[in-house]
């Protein structure tokens, strides 16, 4: 045994640098030197223009490795290659049920059931696991995890923010056709084209597609914005900055708004092409209004015999309302008109006195109101929306003021670095040039829009992109560390004609995808390493050659996002309500935003819990959960301690907890060890082992009474379970992927 | 004093008789690694990381010789008129009455009419016999330990924008409160409670905004402490336990722990699930010491009294005080208070009068208690609203938003007191000389705790963000 209590900090210090020593010595000779990010600034950089992210996407060759035995698709090749040129061996298969949580988490946003993992274990086949992918993909429950994905880009909310926390009481219907666009595998091409041009889109045949199209046009308007701002031609620009730097970020990887008040320091993006692109936002109309506190865009999406009907039923309802109006002033004035007193007036019940036929009538009209009433039809619905502004170009902004203009207009246009091999269409003069930015956008020759999209969907997949930053492929941005694997899932992506679950398929079938994430276990077939010594374990020879696992000799095991630990809680513990769809808050439409008190009670998906910028309900924010007030391109995972006093005293880990406790010991027929295999297998998906059954059955056993907390129906021994379960719910293996 | 907590602090039981051979293994990636990252953060003063380091609330040495070790910012919510506070204007009550005979700025929240001279008398106070308002004769009777800045300007005319500004450096764009930048350049002096705590934050006007990390690891996000939090224990730290349950708790960790290390072992070395075994063990801790601090019975009957606690006028706000000098105390590096509604666009001499009451002495009382117990000499004490008002009258008995030039004051660490600092005009309405904008400030701020307001950056999205953005400079004159 050692002390480390007298100087800890020396002890590990020593214990790192001995370590760190011992390794260095032979890594050195066997394994060359580290890999590390490659300095963007070397002095031998090419131009700007130059730079690889604006270089046509190639179709590499699949490189050719030692190691045959180990791929199971072409990207196998691309990393196993990187492996080798590092004397670096792949790790051995993730066993059936760690892949099968892993794959379920990726694709559903879900924990497996124990049905699903039994059947895997039992016949642990390619073609299962095949086939386990093709039934995810086809979950509705795919839509709502890769969906809120994109929320995250999309910076979703279901309020303004801000100066003035608006409700924006219909972004859910944007929310719901992403869920939808990725249920139905709409072209990733069309995705983006709907949400920035949708509306200018030539109206296809239904008309219930086209204004699927106006919704989701929503995305342009979702952003914040400073209400109450009273400099107004300011508030335009700046929601025109907000939107440029959302899609440059989204969909290109550039941080266009940096060419605001300058041209880019990094990247060639001058400050001319930030306002040609701006010209064509401030052709789009974001603002119903720019009053004093101003007001988002909205359009109708009903259908036209909808808009009809309720038009002609508000119509109706309004003459029948002026009939009994006026029959009731008439008849009064009748009756004050036969008083022959110097101040007549009306009797507290006047309708009594009307002549027999006038009180027919209005019993009668009176029962056409209330049935014209009941019989209304759905109000108008409202997206989120843009539409085409009258067209005009901006000058430059000097630093960005709208109060210092230099003298001439720049057209209309795009990002001019990418504009000869990708040639931007014209712009007619009589619109905002928002389609054809789109169609430029997805255009095959535009070097930027696959690369960036096939690195965040790797990124979903892997915790880290092949750029590790995913909405930064300019100068200042991460390189790739697997160019030519980007470039080829690049060419596949769109040869497949945007096909994202065709991208998933490519990637879950991979041998790299479907690794341990245990460390230090080299798969089977590798061959020792020339000129090792025996004593140092491959997993301290990868944290030295290749610490942040750039090349993937292991998957990478990551914490639950937010939604997921949420979710998981209440599936684990049956109380999740799967239905798909629609809002939950009944808030108005831009009134302020009333407090949350839907987050904290509902047990439906998180997806659907109220967005509120500003005050987004905290056992989301806990977890990492998106700022939904940016476009966000990662959430970065921390551990704190806040995070474990939500595992031991939140509600929602408690009454989770509670009902999996109760259900399990309702089950009368259940011994005591029965019940802790019970809990392991819900929650865990597995038997316990001997071990751990003795050491629950202790801790059963010995475990302190409540003092107070549990409801007084609960038996000692149902809340002993329940503590049980919620020190399960809590544990590492539960709140990981592997 | 401030308690340092050793980083060895959340070492549990069972951590310290680890096996040699267990300890080695667990050092490939683990622990070795961790406190080298610790050293080399130590070792490297300006914090250049992109992620976030194993323990990023270790405390971390200033760039340069630090006069403040810690903050209290008392923010006056709405904006505070200086010209019926701190900024004494004879020219004001002269021409009360007459129009501005000069332009008004190009955009204005309301138009506003004439100028109107204050409801309240000024007087002179202590030595340095700087004019302070009968709104706060508490607070002017420690005009000499004051550092008055009557320059301080702003960029917008809207509270959302201009409560931003002042928080996060920027009014339209998603950037990291000053109280974030500040963890995250220094870290904390204890481990067991967060860097920067801000005590009953408005939820409007930015809300989350205004203490948000932003693209800060999320560490350095700002708690918030709503409600009551002193009364009855009750804590305000987001699902605190009450302790009741302490044994039962144990129990479970110890369980947690066993099942945690067994994972560990198949899982092979990895310091996110060692830190995560490790912050249940803070976890626990914290919530047997955050409780304490909230559970203010133990002060005596003088300094609750100093605090304002036996009147129900300053009850409130005496109790966060009281609050924000507990938490000071005990290491937290940013502590805001906020109090408000300081918005009066009408019935100014009630309401302005009203405000001025509830926060006088309890301030007052902070400024004393803090000097009695030393902590004065290294905390900034740091009061002001978002902007100003308008020297000229909205309706009959307001003023409008003024963001061209109001007052704030500093008190304590590395500020000269019994100072002032810039020159209005005759009527208080633009600035003359000396401006202090809202990034001058903050320069001067990060100045005080040591840190190069150019050099404290974090690369995100491909270059380097600083509090300050482009702008900031150090307001040098007012340093002592």
């Amino acid at each position: 045994m050692i002390s480390v209590q007298d100087h800890p900090v020396l002890e590990r210090f020593l214990l790192a640098v001995a370590v760190a020593i011992a390794l260095s010595a032979f890594a050195g000779a066997r394994a060359g030197t580290t890999v590390s990010t490659p300095e963007p600034h070397a002095s031998s950089d090419p131009t700007p223009a130059e730079f690889w992210s604006f270089q046509p996407i190639r179709s590499p060759r699949l490189p050719e490795v030692r190691l045959t035995a180990w791929p199971r698709t072409p990207i196998d090749r691309f990393i196993l290659s990187g492996l080798e040129a590092k004397h670096l061996p792949p790790s051995d298969p993730a066993t059936p049920r760690e892949l099968l949580r892993r794959v379920t988490f990726d694709l559903t946003g879900l924990p497996p059931t124990l049905e699903d993992v039994e059947a895997f274990e039992r016949h642990p086949t390619p073609e299962a696991f095949g086939a386990i992918i093709d039934r995810l993909l086809t979950s509705p429950h795919y839509g709502e995890r890769w969906g809120r994905w994109w929320l995250d880009v999309a910076r979703y909310a279901d309020t303004n923010g801000q100066d003035e926390n608006k409700v924006m009481a219909n972004a859910w219907r944007y929310r719901d056709w992403v869920v939808r666009a990725f249920n139905r595998n709409l072209p990733f091409d069309q995705f983006i084209t709907h949400q920035l041009a949708g509306d200018l889109l030539p109206a296809p045949p239904a008309e219930s597609a086209f204004l699927e199209q106006i919704t989701a046009t929503g995305f342009l308007v979702l952003g914040p914005k400073m209400l109450a701002e009273q400099d107004k031609p300011k508030l335009v620009m700046d929601i025109v900055d907000e939107q440029i730097d959302t899609v440059g970020r989204a969909f290109l990887g550039l941080t266009l708004g940096c060419a605001r008040c300058h041209d880019h320091k990094f990247d060639p993006v001058p400050a001319r092409d930030y306002y040609a692109l701006a010209g064509v936002f401030k052709s789009t109309r974001t603002m119903e209004n720019l009053g004093f506190v101003s007001k988002f865009n909205e359009r109708r999406v009903s259908t036209a015999e909808h808009i009809a009907a309720y038009e002609a039923h508000q119509k109706r309802l309004g003459d029948i309302t002026n009939r009994i109006g006026t029959l009731t002033r008439e008849a009064n004035a009748a009756l004050l008109a036969a008083q022959k007193v110097e101040k007549p007036a009306l009797p507290k019940e006047p309708r009594a006195l009307y002549p027999e036929a006038t009180r027919t009538e209005l019993a009668a009209l009176e029962r056409e109101q209330d049935a014209c009433i009941a019989s209304a039809p759905e109000p108008i619905e409202l997206a989120l929306a843009v539409a085409d502004d009258k067209p005009v170009d901006l000058p430059i902004h000097l630093r960005g003021s709208h109060l210092k203009l230099a003298p001439d207009p720049v057209p209309r246009g795009f990002v001019e670095v990418i504009a000869e091999s990708n040639p931007p269409p014209p712009i007619p003069a009589d619109r905002s040039g928002r389609l054809e930015f789109a169609q430029w956008l997805v255009a095959p020759s535009n070097p930027l829009t696959a690369r960036v999209l096939v690195n965040r969907v790797w990124q979903a997949h892997f915790g880290e992109g092949l750029v590790r930053t995913p909405d930064n492929f300019g100068l200042r941005g991460d390189l790739p560390s697997h160019p030519d694997l980007l470039d080829w899932l690049a060419t596949q992506f769109v040869q497949s004609g945007w096909d994202l679950k065709a991208l998933h398929r490519l990637i879950l079938r991979s041998a790299v995808y479907q690794q341990s994430s245990r460390r230090g276990t080299p798969h089977p077939s590798a061959q020792p390493l020339p000129g090792l010594p025996a004593a140092a374990t491959d997993t301290q020879v990868a944290a030295l050659v290749d610490p942040d696992n750039r090349l993937l000799s292991f998957f990478p095991r990551r914490r639950l996002e937010a939604e997921m630990i949420r979710d998981a809680l209440l599936q684990t513990s049956g109380r999740l309500d799967p239905t798909l769809g629609g809002t939950l808050v009944d808030w108005k439409n831009d009134e302020y935003t009333p407090g949350d008190d839907v987050s904290a009670n509902s047990v439906r998906r998180t997806l659907y819990l109220p967005v509120v910028r500003d005050r987004v309900y905290d056992a989301l924010t806990l977890f990492d959960f998106a700022n939904p007030s940016v476009t966000t391109a990662k959430r970065v995972p921390t551990v704190v301690a806040q995070q474990a006093l939500f595992f031991l005293n939140s509600p929602l880990v408690r009454d989770a907890a509670a009902a999996l406790a109760g259900s399990i010991q309702a089950r009368g027929e259940l011994e005591s060890h029965q019940r802790i295999r019970e809990a392991y297998r819900r929650i865990l998906t597995r038997e316990p082992s001997s071990a751990e059954h003795a050491r629950a059955q202790a801790f059963l056993a010995h475990l302190p009474p409540a003092t107070q907390g549990g409801s007084p129906e609960k038996t000692p021994e149902t809340q002993a379970l329940a503590a049980l379960c919620q020190t399960l719910f809590a544990s590492n293996e539960f709140v990981y992927r592997p | 004093m401030p308690r340092p907590e050793s980083s060895s602090g959340w070492l549990s039981p069972r951590w310290r008789t680890l096996s040699r051979r267990q300890a080695l293994r667990q050092s490939a990636v683990g622990f070795g690694a961790l406190a080298l990252a610790d050293l080399l953060a130590r070792a490297d003063p300006v914090p250049r990381i992109s992620t976030a380091p194993p323990h990023p609330l270790i405390p971390r040495s200033p760039h340069f010789a630090a006069r403040a070790k810690r903050v209290i910012f008392l923010f006056m919510h709405g904006g505070p008129s200086h010209v019926d506070t701190f900024d004494h204007k004879p020219a004001l009550i002269r021409d009360s009455g007459k129009p501005l005979p000069f332009e008004k700025p190009r955009v204005q929240f309301a138009k506003t009419g004439d100028l109107r001279k204050s409801p309240w008398t000024f007087r002179p106070y202590g030595q340095c016999g700087a004019m302070v308002s009968d709104l706060f004769p508490n607070v002017g009777a420690l005009a000499d330990d004051l550092c008055l800045i009557k320059s301080v300007h702003g960029t917008n005319e809207a509270h959302g924008g201009a409560l931003l500004k002042l928080h996060t450096g920027s009014d339209s764009l998603i950037r990291p409160s000053m109280g974030s930048w500040i963890s995250y350049g220094l870290g904390t002096e204890n481990q067991n409670l967060p860097s920067f705590i801000t005590l009953n934050p408005t939820q409007g006007h930015g809300g989350v905004g205004n203490w948000s990390s932003a693209f800060l690891p999320a560490v350095h996000h700002g708690t918030s402490i709503t409600g009551n939090p002193s009364r009855n224990g009750q804590p305000g730290i987001a699902y605190l336990g009450d302790g009741r349950d302490a044994a039962r708790q144990r129990a479970q960790l110890d369980l947690l722990g066993d099942m945690n290390r067994d994972h560990l072992d198949l899982a092979g070395p990895d310091a996110e699930l060692e830190a995560r075994i490790q912050s249940f063990e803070l976890a626990f801790k914290m919530q047997t010491e955050a409780p304490e601090i909230f559970e203010l019975s133990g002060e005596s009957e003088a300094t609750r009294r100093l605090y304002g606690l036996d009147d129900p006028k300053t009850e409130k706000m005496g109790r966060q005080c009281l609050l924000a000098r507990r938490l000071s105390e005990r290491g937290v590096r940013f502590v805001q208070v906020t109090h408000g509604y300081w918005d009066q666009h009408d019935q100014l001499a009630a309401e302005h009068g009203r405000l001025a009451g509830e926060v006088d002495r309890p301030i007052a009382g902070l400024l004393q208690d803090l000097k009695a117990r030393g902590l004065l000499s290294d905390t900034l004490v740091w009061w002001g609203g978002e902007f100003g008002r308008t020297p000229t009258s909205q309706g009959t008995d307001g003023r409008d938003h003024h963001p061209h030039a109001f007052t704030m004051w500093l008190a304590g660490a590395g500020v000269k007191p019994g100072f002032s600092h810039g020159v209005t005009d005759d009527y208080g309405f633009y600035l003359e000389d000396q401006k202090v904008h809202i990034h001058d400030l903050h320069a001067t701020l990060l100045h005080l705790l040591g840190l190069d307001h150019e050099a404290l950056t974090f690369r995100h999205a491909g270059r380097d963000f600083r509090l300050t953005d482009v702008h900031g400079d150090v307001a040098r004159t007012i340093l002592a």
